[in-house]
Order: structure tokens, then sequence, then C-alpha cells
């Protein structure tokens, strides 16, 4: 009988396809999107995001001061807390978890650069943070090409202000941040022209354990695994709401004339609605894996969290629908649901760039046990982050919920 | 003597204060099919409703094939087609599809489903655009799938509410054949209405039901002689409430069933002369703008029973 019901709504589903396709290819292009933004560095779209960065400057030349400036002002200023510190400090404050990276600046940069030479600048990324390094990486890249035109195309002038700067009357460091920041803009501006790099970025990781690789992160795959949670929510949002057309177009009435029971269309609904979301999760991340070339570290683990999570999503969704009366009251209320505990679970926003005291509520948004193990699985292809913790919450509330939901619904759906 | 299928004795259902069903009892036999006829609001919904326990009573009885009815029971719920007033089918999916899973839930399947599909779609005239989205279909074409669904599995029983409404009259006659047709292989079918002519071509017995009471109860020829030899005046004018006072005792044998301002309505017998009575009226100085005589139909044992005009 629950299999003739759950037959009859995927042929409904098929016959208005459009719906589902759109569901399964926005987390996709959401992340996509967002993922290109990020990597371009300056994201002027999201101001609120702060990187803390320590900064050992060996150098304390010219050159340094303009990378450093470049830091300092105007959209990069808004986006990075720039800290210098004593040689040699940088490391033990990263240790205690003070700052996402830390900026090396050899010695002899700038004179290196001036004579047409190339050098390195040294990346140490926070390995217990993933998104905010990843900002420091991609900046400091673009900044390192930027001068390492500059000093090619603004040969001349360049000299000229070292000059100035090896007089005894040294400019005000501002002076130098502006010009700085000119002739980046310039640069951006022309044409680009393509040249051997002279500066090279190399990025170290700090590890946590001598015998670990380091982790690879993906950015893309990260972000789908907040926005694929949310827009999954949307969905059931939208499968959950069938209840109430099934009463309005009278067939729930009618459904209950025939030897089918209001116990078995309840559970035909539940199971429906984790059947789409199992289909969809899975068909998502199948695609982003063969498309972007990740690979989960554990295909079981893979398996588990598909079954979990989307138990467990279905549960919070059925669970919000129980305790609405109409399909208007669900219009309003569940997206707003919705949207708190996405924000507050980290699938909408990484959640490293939350204030510190929202982040503490995290926890308490479902969705942040259905976020963090695929951010972990999936960017990091970690799986030794307390992934049985996770597996039992997030069965724990597939039976929970959807038992819950089930008696709920059952005693208050009326024809 | 052919045996009851459907017993409802002394059903009773309140909503706050109204009294949407009052007492109401009644049987139908196999092959019989028996009309519930009453305006809207009569309680013939709520009725049907009990009888196929979507909605508990508040007293009385009802037992399908002598069995008492149950929610839980699923035997007595194959046993039972029923085609709601509101059309109940899924939008999205074509009228095969449609067929195909209600009749799934009545455990019909393979060529013997699919044979009972296409031969009803054929009687009622939707085997071309079988293959169709419902929702592309006329509302009289959603009636008649709305029908088909609760005849495919051959009940024992078949509850019809108000299957007609707004379909065209090419159509309701095709739907009323196959209704009388279905009744002809044994099914004992309810068929509520609010259709006088409907209830009058199609019903072997009917309950006349106003206001959660039943009225009258009988077959057609039967509820007439209630209004006796008689036939009924409607005269319609400006009437003064002491003018008829001093009328009424002058008009022996006429039975006055309701009267206002503007509206007189008597019974009369067969064997009295219209002129006579229009002649008394001029006596006593009363303008008749209009007169209706109906002969004993339907329509007026509900006036005699009632009072009241049988409209919506
Ligand atoms: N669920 C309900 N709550 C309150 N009143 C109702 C309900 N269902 C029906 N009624 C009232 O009961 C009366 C009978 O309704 P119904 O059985 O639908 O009449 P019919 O089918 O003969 O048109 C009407 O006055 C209607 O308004
Ligand atoms: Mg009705």
């Amino acid at each position: 009988m629950i299999w003739q019901l759950l037959i009859k709504d995927l042929q409904r589903r098929k016959a208005r396809p459009v719906g589902i396709i759109v569901w399964l290819a926005l987390p996709l292009v959401l992340a996509f999107l967002v993922g290109l933004v990020s990597s371009g560095g300056s994201s002027s779209d999201q101001p609120q995001i702060t990187v803390p960065l320590l900064v050992e400057d060996h150098d304390d030349s010219f050159v340094s001061q303009f990378l450093l400036g470049a830091f300092g002002r105007g959209e990069l200023g808004e986006l990075f807390s720039l800290t210098p510190v004593d040689s040699g400090r940088g490391r033990a404050r990263m240790d205690a978890g003070k700052a996402s990276a830390l900026l090396i600046i050899p010695l002899g940069l700038g004179d290196s650069l001036l004579a047409g030479k190339s050098s390195t600048l040294i990346l140490v990324k926070n390995p217990a943070q993933s998104f905010l390094p990843k900002i420091a990486e991609e900046t400091v890249s673009i900044l390192a090409e930027a001068g390492d035109r500059a000093s090619r195309l603004l040969d001349s002038p360049l000299q000229e202000i070292n000059h100035l700067n090896n007089r005894d009357n040294a400019p005000q460091d501002i002076d130098v941040a502006r010009i700085a920041v000119q002739i980046n803009r310039i640069i951006r501006r022309a044409e680009p022209v393509l040249l051997p790099p002279l500066v090279q970025v190399t990025e170290q990781t700090i590890k946590i354990k001598e015998n670990q690789p380091t982790p690879s992160f993906s950015l893309f795959a990260y972000l789908l695994s907040g926005v694929v949670i949310m827009t999954l929510m949307f969905m059931l949002d939208n499968l959950a709401k069938d209840i109430f057309v099934e009463r309005e177009q009278k067939t729930l009435f009618r459904l209950l004339t025939t030897p089918v029971t209001r116990r078995q269309f309840i559970a035909a609904k539940l199971l429906f609605m984790w059947l789409m979301a199992f289909l969809s999760l899975l068909l998502v991340w199948l695609f982003a894996i063969i498309a972007f070339n990740i690979t989960p570290p554990s295909w079981l683990l893979f398996a588990l969290l598909v079954v979990v999570t989307t138990g467990a999503l279905s549960a919070l969704a059925g669970l919000l629908y129980s305790f609405i009366a109409t399909r208007t009251q669900a219009s309003g209320i569940v997206p707003a649901f919705v949207l708190v505990f996405a924000m507050l679970g980290g699938a909408m926003i990484p959640l490293e760039t939350l204030p510190g005291f929202i982040r503490q509520l995290a926890p308490f948004s479902p969705l942040y046990w259905a976020v963090y193990p695929w951010q972990r699985m999936m960017a990091f292809g970690d799986q030794n982050f307390g992934v049985i913790l996770f597996l039992g919450v997030l069965a724990a509330f597939t039976l929970a919920g959807n038992g819950l939901t089930f008696i709920i619904i059952n005693k208050r759906v009326r024809l | 003597m052919a045996e009851t299928v459907l017993l409802v004795e002394h059903l009773y259902k309140a909503f706050d204060s109204l009294k949407a069903v009052n007492d109401v009892s009644f049987e139908v036999k196999a092959g019989e099919i028996f009309g519930l006829l009453g305006p809207n609001g009569a309680g013939k919904t709520t009725t049907i409703n009990m009888i196929c326990s979507l909605l508990p009573g508040d007293s009385g009885s009802v037992s399908i094939n002598n069995m008492p009815i149950n929610s839980q029971n699923s035997t007595l719920r194959k046993q039972m087609g029923v085609v709601p007033q509101d059309i109940a089918l899924y939008e999205e999916l074509n009228a095969i599809d449609n067929l195909v899973f209600w009749g799934r839930l009545y455990g019909l399947s393979g060529p013997d489903l699919k044979n009972r599909t296409t031969a009803l779609l054929t009687k009622v005239g939707l085997l071309e655009r079988a293959k169709e989205p419902v929702s592309r279909y006329s509302g009289g074409m959603k009636r008649r799938l709305n029908l088909a669904i609760g005849l495919l599995h051959e009940p024992d029983l078949l509850l019809l509410d108000e299957p007609t409404v707004g379909i065209d009259p090419q159509a309701r006659h095709q739907m009323l054949d196959l209704i009388r047709e279905t009744a002809q292989r044994g099914t004992a079918i309810l068929y509520t209405t609010h259709y006088m002519d409907e209830a009058e071509q199609l019903c072997d017995r009917l309950a006349i039901m106003d206001h959660g009471h039943i009225l009258a109860m009988g077959s057609l020829s039967e509820l007439e002689t209630l209004v006796g030899e008689r036939r009924i005046l409607q005269i319609g004018g400006s009437f003064m409430t002491d003018q008829i006072d001093k009328l009424l005792p002058t008009l022996s044998e006429i039975q006055l069933i309701n009267r206002d301002q503007t509206q007189l309505t008597l019974s009369i017998p067969f064997s009295m002369a219209i002129g006579q009575i229009l002649a008394v009226l001029q006596e006593h100085d009363l303008q008749v703008e209009h007169l209706d005589i109906k002969n004993p139909n339907l329509d007026s044992v509900f006036l005699k029973l009632t009072g009241r005009e049988f409209k919506d």
C-alpha cells in the first residue's frame, strides 16, 4: 500500500520535473558562483569577514611595505586584520590559534625584486581553520603577482621611490601606501602581461601529527556542503506541503475511503520526502565528485552520511510541518526557521566568519550536524573528526524526529 | 428478495448547535438505486461521510453487508466505492494513471486492471484523451473520471455524492446510463442529488431530506400519493393578512400550505375547478397577479412537506 502511494508521488513529480531539476542544480550553481567570487580574493560582497593575518617582515624594505600597505588599505584593509610580529614569534602565536595565517617576508625580498631576481614569500596556514587561510593564500598570490608586474612595468618609478626611501627623512608610511595602491590599480587595469613570476608564494600548513599528510582543501566542496543542505531543506519544505495539497484537492479524503489508512498515508509522505532528499543529495555529490574531482576519503562513510543526513533533514522538515495547520501558515513560518537554522548551522555562510558568540550556538542548529561532517569529509578529505558522534546524532534525529512527526501529524491531520 | 447491503439506523451528527443529520434511517438493497434528495445543506454529504466512516457520528449505526462499519476494516472498504462530491483526482497524472493507481489500492492488478480501465474509459467517453494529464480536462471530463474511479473495483455498495454537478446534458445522460447499468449488475447504490429530475428518472426509491431530517421515503409513485389526488396552486399577488384570514374558512377542501404578503400556496383537489377559486378570491378583493398549477411530482411533494419551493 505504502509502495503504491510512493510510486504515485514519484509519478506526480516526474510529470513536473522542472522543480526537481532546479532543486538539484541550485546548490551546484550557488557553490560554484560563491567559490568563484571567494577565490577572486578581495571580496567586497562580504566585508564582515576579517582574516587575522600575522606578518613577520624580515625584509623591512620598500617592497615589503608596498605589500603590507596593500593589505592595510582599502577593501583589503577591511578584509584583513594585520598584526606585525617579531621574527620567530609568529609560529607560537598561530599555534595558540590567534590567527588564520602567517606571512613571512624573507630578508632581501625588496633588493632581489628590484634587481630582477626571483624571491619567495612563505605563507603558513592555520590547519584548524578552513576558509580564512584560503582567502589569505589567494590574496597573497595576487599581490605577489601584482608586485611582480609592478617591478617589471614600473621599473624606473620604483627605483626612484626606492631612492627616496633610502634618504634620511624617510617618507611617511601612508604616502608610500597611497602610491603603492595607485600603482596597483594601474597594473590591474593594464593588459595582463605574461611574464614569468619573480615572486613565488610557498604555502606551508602546520602539520598536526607528523605522520598525517597535509590535508588538501577544496573551497568548492566546502561551500557546497552547506549550500546543498540549505537547498535540500527548501526542497523538503516544498514536498511536505503535499500533505496540505492532497487535503485541498480532496485526494486525501478519497484515499481514506479506500483500504489506505491515515497512518499509511503519513508514513508514505515521510518516506517520500526522505527518498527524494536521498536521491537529490546523492546526485548532487556524485555530480560534484565527477565534475570537480573531489573524492570522499571513505565511500562507506559517504553512503552512511547520505542516508542519515537526508533522514534527519526530512525529519526536521516533517517536525516543522507537524506544528502547522495550513499551507499559508507553512509558507510564512517554515522558510524563516530554515534560514535561521541554516545561518546558525553554517549552511549559508562559513561558521568561522560569524562572531564567536553565534558560533557557539551552532550545535543548537540541527543543520550544523548535517553540514559539518560533509565539510570535513568532502572539503578536507578528513574522516577523523568524531564521525561516530555525528552519525549517531543524525541517526537518532532521523528516528526520533520521524517518529514524533508521525505521531503528531496522525493526531492533527484533519480532512 | 434482494438482500440489504447498506443499513443506516438513527444517525445523528451535530456541528456545534447545527443538527446536520438528525435521526436518519434507511436501507439500500443489492441492485437498487436509492436517492437522497435534498437542497444544499440538507445533510446529504454529512450522511455519506459517516457511512464511509470518515466522520464519526454522534449516535446511530451503519452496517454494510451486515457488518458494522469500522474505519480500520479494509475488507469493508474494498466492498465500498465512493465518488466524492468534490472532484478528487491527481491533476498531474493522466486518466489511465489515475485509474490504475486507485485500482491498485483496491487490490486490482495485471491484465484485469488494464481491461477494466480501458472498458471504463470507453464508457465515460475519455478513451481518446486518456493519456493527457487531468489538469487539461474540462470540468465535465473530470466529473466523468471521478465517477469511473468509484466503479473500477465493482464494489457491492456505491456511494455517489452529487456526481453530475456542472456537467452538460449529454454527458449526464451517459453517466446516468452507466449508473443504471452498474445497479443492474447487482450493486447497491446510494445516490445523493439536489436535481429533482435526476431523482425521478434514476432512483428506485428515494428519501427527501431537509435540515438533517428525512421527511418522506418511498418509491416515486408512493411519494407522489403524499400530495394525494390533489394539485398545488401558487397564487402571486399582494395580500393583507386579515383578508386571507377571512377568506380561508370559506374554502373547504382547500389546504393552506404556506402564505405571506405576496404568495399563497394551496393544495386543492383535482376535482375543484381553478375558476371557482379565482372567483372566491375576487369576491374578497384579492389582487391576483399570477397563478401556477403543479401536478403531483417531487417538486410538489417537497412543497407540500416543507412549504418551500425546492430551490438552492
Ligand atoms: N465540518 C463541518 N463543520 C460545520 N458544519 C458543517 C460541516 N460539514 C457540514 N456542515 C454543515 O452541515 C450542514 C449539512 O451539510 P452537508 O452534509 O454538506 O449538506 P449537503 O451535502 O446536503 O449539501 C450544512 O449546514 C453545513 O454547513
Ligand atoms: Mg453535499
